[in-house]
């Protein structure tokens, strides 16, 4: 019963990891693909704290911004003609980049707890490897929790720039530093109070075994 | 570390093979290799008397204590 659950966890954990690995190659693949392919007609979305005052802004030369307004925003921008396009460039490397870096965090952390799994069941499921696996899952975790602001950071200043040139009405947020509490920068934490707590396990361990 | 196991200088000076010791003490060889290579971390005092008893010695004659810096220029 034991085997069959932690196979089916492996299993699941397994096929979400090379799924998110082979998302994150096609969907850059698709962007990269997007942008230098002769299409006039682009979208790409961002997801940003900021409220438009409109759902939606008709610019110069067909340029289009819808957006979803909830806590952060998902802008979509629609691009009909090229030139337009090629003027905010930058904009849409730099939010490839965002999702990319996303993304991979999420690869990474995924590829740390299958690494882990593989070796339960195993002799080396208490070994200093595992305890490197948990640090690093902490570090990750940590990581995303920087991920948006830094993100935001990153591509405020092309936003405000885009829809201050198509005179949209709009409303700045924030996304603020995670606080202790937020719930992912918490189990980081965790992980690393856990991995504090494996590594002297094992040193109990290596001890017991080189007593004569 | 700066206690040094000398079951082997013990070992020679009574012409015992690890194999008749292992059997004295009732060790496994793999243990009394631990102590021999001064792999070991900690000697139980049922060991440290069964290994006086079988090399007619005093837990003296087998541990020593060196301080670490007097071992490096020895090394050295």
């Amino acid at each position: 019963m034991h085997i069959s659950y932690l196979r089916t966890l492996k299993g699941i954990v397994a096929f979400v990891y090379y799924a998110s690995l082979v998302g994150m190659v096609g969907g850059a693949l698709a962007l990269i693909y997007a942008y230098f392919s002769p299409l006039e007609h682009l979208k790409f979305y961002i997801n940003v704290p900021i409220r438009l005052g409109e759902e939606a802004v008709y610019g110069d030369r067909g340029f289009v911004v819808t957006t979803y307004n909830s806590y952060s925003s998902w802008l979509n921008f629609d691009c009909f003609d090229r030139s337009m396009f090629d003027e905010d460039a930058g904009l849409y490397w730099k939010n490839v980049i965002c999702i990319f870096l996303g993304v991979s965090i999420i690869v990474m952390m995924l590829r740390q707890v299958k690494l882990i799994l593989d070796t339960v069941g195993t002799i080396n499921v208490f070994s200093t490897a595992n305890v490197a696996r948990i640090r690093v899952l902490g570090i990750l975790l940590l990581m995303n929790n920087f991920d948006e602001p830094l993100c935001w950071f990153l591509i405020k200043n092309d936003v405000v720039a885009l829809l201050q040139k198509h005179h949209a009405a709009y409303t700045l947020g924030s996304y603020g530093l995670p606080t202790l509490l937020s719930s992912s920068f918490f189990i980081g934490f965790l992980l690393f109070g856990l991995a504090e707590v494996i590594r002297s396990g094992l040193y109990l361990k290596e001890e017991q075994e080189l007593t004569v | 570390m700066p206690i040094i196991v000398n079951v082997d200088v013990m070992m020679a000076r009574r012409k015992m093979s690890l194999t008749e010791l292992a059997e004295k003490v009732d060790l496994t060889l793999a243990n009394l290799s631990i102590l021999k290579t001064g792999k070991a971390k900690a000697i139980r005092f049922n060991t440290l008397e069964a290994l006086c008893r079988a090399l007619d010695c005093q837990p003296g004659d087998l541990l020593e204590y060196v301080p670490e810096e007097k071992q490096k220029t020895t090394t050295d």
